[in-house]
Formats: C-alpha cells, sequence, structure tokens
C-alpha cells in the first residue's frame, strides 16, 4: 500500500509530489493516476506536469498561484475514486541481440547468452515513464535473473537504437548518449520521429514485447 | 526577406520563449539561455518579445541581409560591425539589402541574442522555433546553423531605441546563484552544506545549454544511509526522478552540475536544490573558468526576485514606449 503522499518545493515553478522512495508498481500506479487526473482537471497556472517512478512533478507559474493552492489542488484530485487502470496498447518491438555487454551480462547472471536473451524476451515490460532525453522511453518489467545494477563507469558515444538494461529496466535508446546501463543488442524499430505525425512510438501504460530479429 | 549565414560562428542557434509542455516525453523547454537579453532584442526591433532570435555563443556570426530590417544585439558584450563600422549592442540599428553585420571579440558575457525585425521565420516545430540540437529539432533545419543557410524572415514594424546600462542584467563577479535547497538536502553533511554556500566555485569547460558543471569547490561529505531499492550505488544516487530546470546535480558528490533550458527531464542522481528562474539568465552569461558563489534563499525571496525580474522587464517596455 502506497502511503500519503509528501509534498515538496522543490522549485520556486514546481512541486513535487512524492509517492515514496522506492521502486515498486503500487508507488508507480499512484504517481500515473494522480499525472491522469491533473491532465483531466488542471488548476489555473498549471505549467506541465512530468511522472518519475516515485514521483510527480508539477510545474506552475508561481506569479499567478503558490504551493499552498497547487498542493490543496493536488490533495483534493487524491481524494476522489480511482478510476479503472486503461490496459495500454501492445507495442512489439525488434531486437538483435549483439550488444557488447551480452557476455558480460550471462557471466554476472550465472546464464548463458541464450538464456539471457529467452529471459529478456520473456518479459512483460510497461512504458513506465519518459525521461533523461527524447524518446528515452524507461520500460518497467525487465524479469529478476537478469536484473543487474548499473556499471560503475557510463560509457560514452552508444549508438542510438541500443537496447539497455539495468535495475530492472529497459529503454531502447534513441539518441547517440553515453550510458551506464548494459548494452544487450540493438533495435531497427523506430521509436522517435520528430518531425512525423507521431513522435513517439509509445504512450506511458503502453504494454511491449521484444521480438529477436537477426539483422 | 531573409538573412544569409556567410560564416556561422562557434555554436549559433535560433531560439525563442522554448516550447513547454513536453518535458514528460524528454523533450526539454530549449529557448534562449538568456530570456531577459531575448527579450530586450526584440523589443529594440519592435517584434513580440518571444519572436525567434539567433542565439550566439562566444563568437560571432557573419550575416548578410537581402532586405532592409532592423537588428539589434543584446546579451553579452559581442560588439556588432555593419560593413565593418562598429554599431552598439543594446540599441536598434537599420540595415539595407547587401550590408553585412560581423562581430568584433566578446567583451563580456557568453552569448548575444540577435534579433531581426520581423523575426527568424523558421517552421514551428511543437509550438516553437527553438533549436534543440541533441534531439535535431526545432530552428534551422534541427542544427546550428552553417555557412550557407538562408533563413526566412517574418514580416514585421521595425522598433527603435536604445536600453541604458542600468535597465540590462548582467552576472556580477563572482556571480551570484540564488537556489533554494532541495529535496535531498539533508542527504550531505551539515559541515558541507554550510562549505557549498562558502565556496568559490568556476565554470567548467564543459558548459552548454544542457547544463552548466561547476569545479574548483569542496567534495561533498553524505550522511551514511542504506540505498533504496532501484538507486544506484553511489550515495549521490536516487530512484530515478524527474529533474526542474535550474535543478542541481553533484554526480559523485564532487562537481555540481545546474541543467539549463536543454536539461535532460530526468535520471538517477539526487537534486542538491535549484538555481532560482531570475538567476538562471545570469548562468547562461558565464564563459569557461568565471567564478561563481551558490546563495541560500527562501520560497519567499525566490518568488520576489521573480517579482523583481518582471518588473526589470516592465521597465524595459515603459522605456521603450510598449
Amino acid at each position: 500500500m502506497t502511503q500519503a503522499p509528501l509534498f515538496r518545493p522543490v522549485a520556486e515553478h514546481g512541486l513535487l509530489v512524492e509517492f515514496g522512495d522506492r521502486l515498486e508498481e503500487a508507488t508507480h500506479a499512484a504517481v500515473l493516476r494522480l499525472d491522469q487526473a491533473l491532465a483531466a482537471d488542471p488548476f489555473p497556472g498549471f505549467a506541465e506536469a512530468i511522472p518519475a517512478y516515485v514521483n510527480l512533478l508539477v510545474r506552475f507559474d508561481p506569479l499567478v498561484t503558490d504551493h499552498v493552492r497547487v498542493a490543496a489542488h493536488l490533495q483534493a484530485l487524491l481524494r476522489q475514486p480511482a478510476g479503472a487502470a486503461q490496459a495500454g496498447a501492445l507495442r512489439t518491438v525488434d531486437v538483435v541481440y549483439d550488444g557488447p555487454d551480452l557476455a558480460e551480462v550471462a557471466a554476472l547472471s550465472g546464464l548463458t547468452t541464450g538464456q539471457v536473451i529467452a529471459t529478456h524476451l520473456s518479459g512483460a515490460y510497461r512504458v513506465a515513464l519518459y525521461g533523461f532525453a527524447p524518446g528515452y522511453a524507461y520500460l518497467s518489467g525487465l524479469p529478476d535473473p537478469i536484473r543487474l545494477p548499473r556499471k560503475e563507469a557510463a560509457i560514452r558515444g552508444v549508438p542510438a537504437g541500443s537496447v539497455i538494461i539495468a535495475a530492472g529496466q529497459c529503454i531502447v535508446t534513441t539518441l547517440t548518449m553515453p550510458t551506464g546501463w548494459w548494452i544487450i543488442g540493438h533495435s531497427p524499430t523506430p521509436i522517435l520521429d520528430p518531425n512525423g505525425p507521431r513522435p513517439f512510438l509509445f504512450d506511458v501504460g503502453d504494454r511491449v514485447q521484444f521480438r529477436q530479429v537477426t539483422a | 526577406m531573409a538573412v544569409n549565414v556567410i560564416s556561422p560562428g562557434l555554436s549559433t542557434t535560433v531560439q525563442d520563449l522554448g516550447r513547454p509542455g513536453y518535458y514528460h516525453l524528454g523533450i526539454p523547454l530549449s529557448g534562449g539561455m538568456d530570456r531577459f537579453a531575448l527579450r530586450a532584442a526584440n523589443m529594440l526591433v519592435g517584434n513580440d518579445e518571444g519572436a525567434a532570435v539567433l542565439e550566439a555563443v562566444f563568437m560571432g556570426p557573419e550575416l548578410e541581409f537581402t532586405e532592409a530590417a532592423t537588428v539589434a544585439v543584446a546579451g553579452g558584450e559581442l560588439p556588432p560591425k555593419l560593413n565593418g563600422d562598429d554599431r552598439p549592442t543594446w540599441e536598434a540599428f537599420p540595415v539595407k539589402p547587401g550590408d553585412r553585420l560581423t562581430f568584433g571579440f566578446l567583451k563580456s558575457g557568453a552569448r548575444a541574442y540577435i534579433a531581426v525585425s520581423g523575426g527568424i521565420d523558421v517552421p514551428v516545430k511543437l509550438g516553437s522555433r527553438s533549436t534543440y540540437t541533441l534531439g535535431a529539432l526545432g530552428g534551422h533545419e534541427g542544427r546550428a546553423l552553417k555557412a550557407g543557410d538562408s533563413l526566412p524572415l517574418g514580416k514585421g514594424i521595425p522598433g527603435k531605441g536604445a536600453i541604458p546600462a542600468n535597465l540590462r542584467r548582467q552576472p556580477g563577479n563572482p556571480a551570484e546563484l540564488r537556489m533554494l535547497p532541495g529535496l535531498y538536502w539533508h542527504r550531505i553533511t551539515a559541515a558541507a552544506g554550510k562549505q557549498f554556500f562558502a565556496d568559490t566555485w568556476k565554470v567548467a569547460p564543459e558548459a552548454d545549454r544542457i547544463g552548466y558543471r561547476f569545479k574548483g569547490g569542496t567534495a561533498l561529505e553524505f550522511v551514511p544511509r542504506e540505498q533504496p531499492f532501484g538507486a544506484g550505488s553511489n550515495p549521490s544516487n536516487i530512484v530515478d526522478a524527474c529533474y526542474p530546470y535550474g535543478s542541481i546535480q553533484v554526480p559523485g558528490g564532487t562537481e555540481p552540475i545546474v541543467l539549463h533550458r536543454d536539461a535532460v527531464s530526468g535520471g538517477g542522481y539526487m537534486m542538491l536544490g535549484c538555481v532560482i528562474s531570475a538567476d538562471m539568465d545570469l548562468i547562461g552569461q558565464l564563459q569557461p573558468h568565471s567564478p561563481a558563489r551558490f546563495v541560500e534563499v527562501t520560497m519567499d525571496q525566490a518568488l520576489a526576485a521573480r517579482h523583481d525580474r518582471q518588473a526589470a522587464l516592465a521597465a524595459l517596455r515603459s522605456h521603450l514606449g510598449r
């Protein structure tokens, strides 16, 4: 069960609603519920809301409203009965399992590389949030046997389209960026197309299934 | 109506007041690093304050105009020259077809805003003309300008006037960056917190539109704790969270990074606090190696500073008769 959230004034233009400090499914669900309720019923001066795993950042114009009034509005939303959770669309993402870290992931997990691939394919993933950079959809649901902490140091210049895992999460990268996550493969599926009619393949809440391809 | 780019300078991009509303998808605000100067330059040439301008970093471009227009340069002291003759900063001046605008060496600050009457009329992407180079989004083809680019101009009624020195905003020496201690302030020891404000930091060479890194201060000492599930192993790690603009991360506890207009929207580093909005413009005018201090303020002081900045903009409008 999630405890009552804490309201933290983190900037003069922002209030962070913190539902917990541990990565848990119920906590994240509470974040998304408040995000949806706020989208349906914003307050005067509302700018935008950014969901993360355990907290929701609510940005506003402090010349129109203030932290106390924003918190009161959010409290009222939290008292509303929870709507039915939406199932989310199912998206299929192709993966070529040729990542430079595949062997090390196998060694650290006590598995063969074939077992790492099978385990990764078996996961029921959900788009938990976007973060870090455009199109970086954090997928929750990485199976336990390949759950590893981040690497000690980040690697620079990891190409766009890399399939990376760490801390129970998976991301298909959309830009060439540094990462401290484990690179297990790459995906030919386009995730981000900022100039197209639909800039992002995923919506938060979508389910994702990986499919192995060879090239 | 167009501006032709003869040479691009070091990194010149099209910017306006940014692209709010997409941060939850990882797309940051972008827009001018020094929004005060961007607004001032637009006011001088008679544009809407949020019209698209050119943001030049450290070094000016060379531009050629195909039509008559009015130009103003505000922000960092990057001295304009029209066909080789000096022109003032913070003042509107006319250009004729065929005129060439070049710049002398940067005297102070870091970024100059070059406004042209009518505004730079590149296509609007996700509600803004700002360039977000990391995401190849907006601006001119999603990138910094190159020689040979031709930028369309909108139609406008040229303004005129000048902004006197007492109405401009520039960082002090050392720059004083006011901040609200944040969510994870309790994670460092009281002595480390005191030292953080006592130290004079220097802008690191890794200072750009994504974030400004500072070095030369004392490494932070953390209060010991057991890391929560889902967070990385370094005491500066947290469960991935969203980062407000202006938030200060200290990866590994050594060098603070203030996230700026092209911020990454979230990640797994704790935020020590948040630089107040009124002082984000000043960061945009800091050169590498320039000194800066962090100054603790309360929420009331932060809001008062925001009102002060609004008043400073109102003073500009009133001075220019807008």
